[in-house]
């Protein structure tokens, strides 16, 4: 008994590591409920007596205090939009479709904020195949996708233990088949994973914040003007240098703006 | 009916048209670029200049510059390059207009032109053009020769420091200006001999300093020191970028005159060198270079409030203009804002311009046109900003101004236009959507407003709750690969085992042998303790059957000690081994067993077996 206890204690000393990053991760985490919610009450409460600046600096502190939620983004750039601020607005619902993207709320509105944008620009159409999957990983979260990918894995991995072990298997030929598959579904979900988090983190989206700003030749103000951007034409950062983006717009132009003046998501 | 290979061609040839054609109708180069010259006046006199304008207009930024034809018959001097973009609706479109001045070698009637340039692959030309020339001179205003700025001190220096009578001056038109005020630099080439070659002219590298030519080069004749020059003087503006004493370097000429010496009078060719002759005569190489100047810039003045810095110094105007003054609520009112005036145009910056409430206003296009009549830098800039009126009742497009800075009074002063009203008429809306604006496909997008606001406020989601990749998560993936790999091993082994029973039994022999052993011992610690010598010399035989795969039952100790040597066992423990399955046999028919013999029996098996292990 005494040498039983002994050897227990001594697999429990070898172990312990992992039973204590097991313990870490499934112990609750303190709860910041109320005083984040008392802002977002506050911020609505303003935004409905027409006081659209405060609102969107209580959304906005909201943000920067930690809430990463699609609802504070949502209202957030409907405040900045009735403030007009048509830039920030879209950058704010781009930043709530990144966790909702499916959100009918949020499309709506960035759809018809774009509209206000002074700036139309064609983009350049891509190959279909890149343009249908584009329009596809959009409609997907990156933790969606994640979870996804994670619960295809734990499939494969479960079918797989099962095609492995000794014995006999009454349907092995397709059980074969049935991995694979699993492995195969595995892959596309990771990739489509991969996807999302290079739209997410990897991308340098963004629009343009001032109500007008010179895009100049190179960075700085000495470059020749190339065009006048206004408030919230969107694009994508190339590069950065000395303050100044290289940002290239949909339609294929591009060309250096002052980074106090272009947002990026 | 046509054979598969004329079908092929015949389909081959209607793809071709329609790629070509859709190619054509695709090409916003071709449907947009337009590309117009003119010259002016259509006649002039021999003494006089003309102005050849080149308009191109394109889609994009940056457009080629226009190939003139050769021009034979002038002298040709670009007067500049002036460049409007406009960025609206997502279109951006260039107007670039090229200006040149031409001057007049010889009289006649004279066909200029196509002017070409190439654009996405399409050429452009425009239509020939026809100047004439009288060889009468027109009226010039006076022959006499200006003043040089330096003096004529100056003249008479550069003429006696030099040996022939070639040579050159550099002045400037003041000596001390403010920041972005203009100074003129006046080169002069003064010539009274014969020239074997065209004078090649380099400029002073102007570092500090924006640079603009003034064309044409001004021809007259003047005296200095009793011989007669004919001079040519080529100005250039120079607008100082920053404060502090400057100098301006020499500028060089080469040119090749003819020789002074005398011909060899024994050389019997040398009277091909005679003047005379013409042509043949030796040429001299004279390398020019006038002295460098200095010019102090003083910065400008501090400026008080409310006036804005922009740097801008010399003389302007400002009017603003619109063709309407009654809109839609929602309809865009578009202000050109003009600055004229004399300075540094390209410098020109966007003029201010107040907020209205309820108008949202932003920067059209600018242009400019930038001229150097009379030597000096003058023209317009024209700034549109576009005002798009959010409620219905009357605005006032605000005062325009703009500050700058007058050197002759020296004291900035402030242009402004007047404000222009507007009336507006429609229904109210917080933002109406710009009709301008809108695509036909959105259209269907229209709505009243942004749907309103989420108001719930429960579980707000923390930016680290939707960590991307936590440990969860890869603890998560990479435990069920250990166990995966875990359980591959096992299965390996267990495969490899069933595929090898022979084997199996051989590394199993020893443990199943020392299992049988324990269990005699066990055996005989209890009440019973029968048959145990019988079960050592069984384990005995046992391990000898599984290791060496040889049945031990039916073969004699001299086979069996084959196997062993086979087997390459040490001759000791192969004794032992026998001598121990000797000891059994003995004792398992000898009367009397007891148990400590028994164990002491199994305690030597266990030896001598470890000893076959390690002997093997």
């Amino acid at each position: 008994m005494k040498r039983g206890f002994h050897v227990g204690l001594i697999r429990f000393r070898h172990w312990s590591p992992v039973f204590l990053a097991l313990m870490f991760m499934i112990t609750p985490r303190p709860a910041h409920a109320q005083e984040p919610s008392r802002l977002f009450d506050e911020s609505v409460s303003a935004y409905q007596r027409g006081l659209f600046d405060s609102a969107a600096s209580g959304f906005l502190r909201l943000a920067q205090g930690g809430i990463d939620d699609p609802r504070v983004w949502y209202n957030l750039g409907n405040a900045h939009f009735k403030s007009g601020r048509i830039g920030s607005a879209l950058v704010s619902y781009r930043r709530g479709l990144r966790l909702q993207p499916r959100d009918a709320d949020l499309r709506a509105n960035y759809r018809y904020v774009r509209l206000f944008a002074a700036d139309k620009i064609e983009p350049v159409g891509g190959f279909f195949l890149e343009t249908w999957w584009r329009a596809l990983v959009d409609r997907i979260a990156f933790h969606e996708a994640r979870a996804l990918a994670a619960m295809i894995f734990w499939l494969a991995v479960v079918l797989t233990a099962w095609r492995l072990w000794p014995g006999p298997i009454p349907i092995r030929p397709v059980a074969t088949w049935v991995v694979t598959l699993a492995w195969i579904l595995w892959v596309g979900a990771t990739g489509t994973t991969a996807t999302c988090y290079f739209r997410d983190i990897g991308s340098r989206d963004g629009a343009v914040i001032a109500l007008k700003t010179d895009v100049r030749g190179g960075p700085g103000g000495e470059y020749a003007l190339q065009f006048v951007a206004h408030d919230g034409l969107e694009g994508t950062v190339e590069r950065s240098e000395s303050g100044w983006y290289l940002a290239r717009f949909p339609n294929g132009l591009k060309g250096w703006i002052d980074a106090r003046a272009f947002e990026i998501i | 009916m046509r054979d598969p290979l004329t079908n092929r061609i015949m389909t081959a040839r209607v793809l071709l048209a329609v790629a070509l054609a859709a190619s054509f109708l695709s090409s916003p180069v071709l449907a947009t670029t337009r590309l117009s010259a003119d010259v002016q006046p259509k006649k002039i006199a021999i003494n006089e200049n003309a102005t050849l304008r080149v308009v191109l207009e394109s889609e994009g930024k940056s457009l080629p510059e226009p190939q003139l034809p050769p021009i034979t018959d002038f002298q040709v001097f670009s007067s500049g390059r002036n460049q409007s973009i406009t960025f609206v609706n997502g279109r951006l479109s260039s107007s670039v207009t090229h200006t040149y001045v031409l001057s007049p070698r010889s009289a006649g009637r004279f066909t200029i032109g196509p002017v070409h340039v190439q654009i996405g692959g399409v050429g452009y030309a425009t239509p020939p053009m026809i100047l004439t020339v009288s060889g009468t001179a027109g009226p010039v205003p006076s022959l006499a020769a200006p003043p040089a700025p330096g003096g004529r001190q100056d003249e008479r220096a550069a003429a006696r420091g030099s040996k022939r009578h070639v040579f050159i001056t550099a002045s400037l038109d003041k000596d001390t200006v403010y920041v972005n005020e203009p100074v003129t630099y006046i080169f002069r080439f003064y010539n009274a001999e014969r020239l074997l070659s065209s004078p090649d002219y380099s400029r002073p590298s102007f570092t500090n300093f924006w640079v603009e030519d003034l064309p044409p080069q001004r021809k007259f004749s003047t005296v200095v020191d009793g011989v007669a020059y004919d001079v040519t003087e080529i100005r250039t503006a120079l607008f100082p970028t920053d404060a502090g004493e400057k100098t301006i370097p020499a500028a060089e000429v080469k040119a090749t005159v003819r020789s002074l010496q005398r011909p060899n009078p024994q050389d019997p060719f040398s009277v091909f060198q005679d003047p005379f002759f013409g042509g043949f005569g030796q040429g001299e190489d004279l390398h020019l270079a006038t002295d460098a100047l200095r010019l102090t810039v003083r910065p400008l003045p501090p400026v008080s409030a409310p006036l804005e810095a922009t740097g801008l110094v010399g003389k302007f105007s400002i009017a603003a203009h619109t063709d309407v003054h009654s809109v839609n609520v929602g309809d865009p009112v578009t202000v050109s804002v003009t600055v004229s005036g004399e300075g540094n145009i390209k410098s020109i910056p966007s003029p201010q311009v107040d907020t209205i409430p309820s108008v949202r206003s932003f920067a059209g296009g600018t242009s400019e046109d930038v001229g150097t009549a009379d030597y000096r830098v003058q023209g317009k800039k024209t700034f549109d900003q576009v005002f798009v009126p959010q409620r219905p009742g009357r605005f006032d497009v605000p005062s325009f101004a703009l500050t700058y800075f007058d050197p002759t009074r020296r004291a900035y002063q402030t242009a402004r236009t007047d404000s222009i009203p507007i009336t507006v008429t429609g229904a109210a809306a917080d933002f109406t959507i710009p009709s301008f604006k809108l695509a036909p496909g959105q259209i269907s997008d229209l709505a009243a407003d942004v749907r309103f606001l989420k108001t719930d406020s429960d579980h707000l989601r923390r930016a680290e709750d939707a960590g991307l990749f936590g440990s969860a998560f890869w603890a998560g993936h990479v435990f069920p690969l250990l166990g995966l790999s875990v359980l591959l091993g096992w299965r390996r082994r267990t495969l490899k085992e069933a595929a090898d029973p022979v084997g199996r039994k051989r590394r199993r022999a020893y443990r199943a042998a020392v299992a049988q052993l324990q269990t005699v011992v066990s055996a005989l610690a209890g009440p019973s303790s029968g048959g145990a010598v019988e079960a050592v010399h069984h384990a005995l035989l046992n391990y000898y059957t599984d290791r060496f795969n040889c049945p031990a039952q039916g073969q004699t100790r001299a086979e069996m000690r084959a196997t062993l040597k086979l087997e390459r066992i040490a001759p000791a423990a192969m004794a032992q081994y026998f001598e121990l399955l000797d000891d059994c046999d003995r004792r398992r028919y000898a009367p009397g067993q007891d148990g400590a013999e028994a164990a002491e029996l199994a305690t030597r098996a266990r030896s001598v077996l470890e000893a076959l292990e390690t002997a093997s």
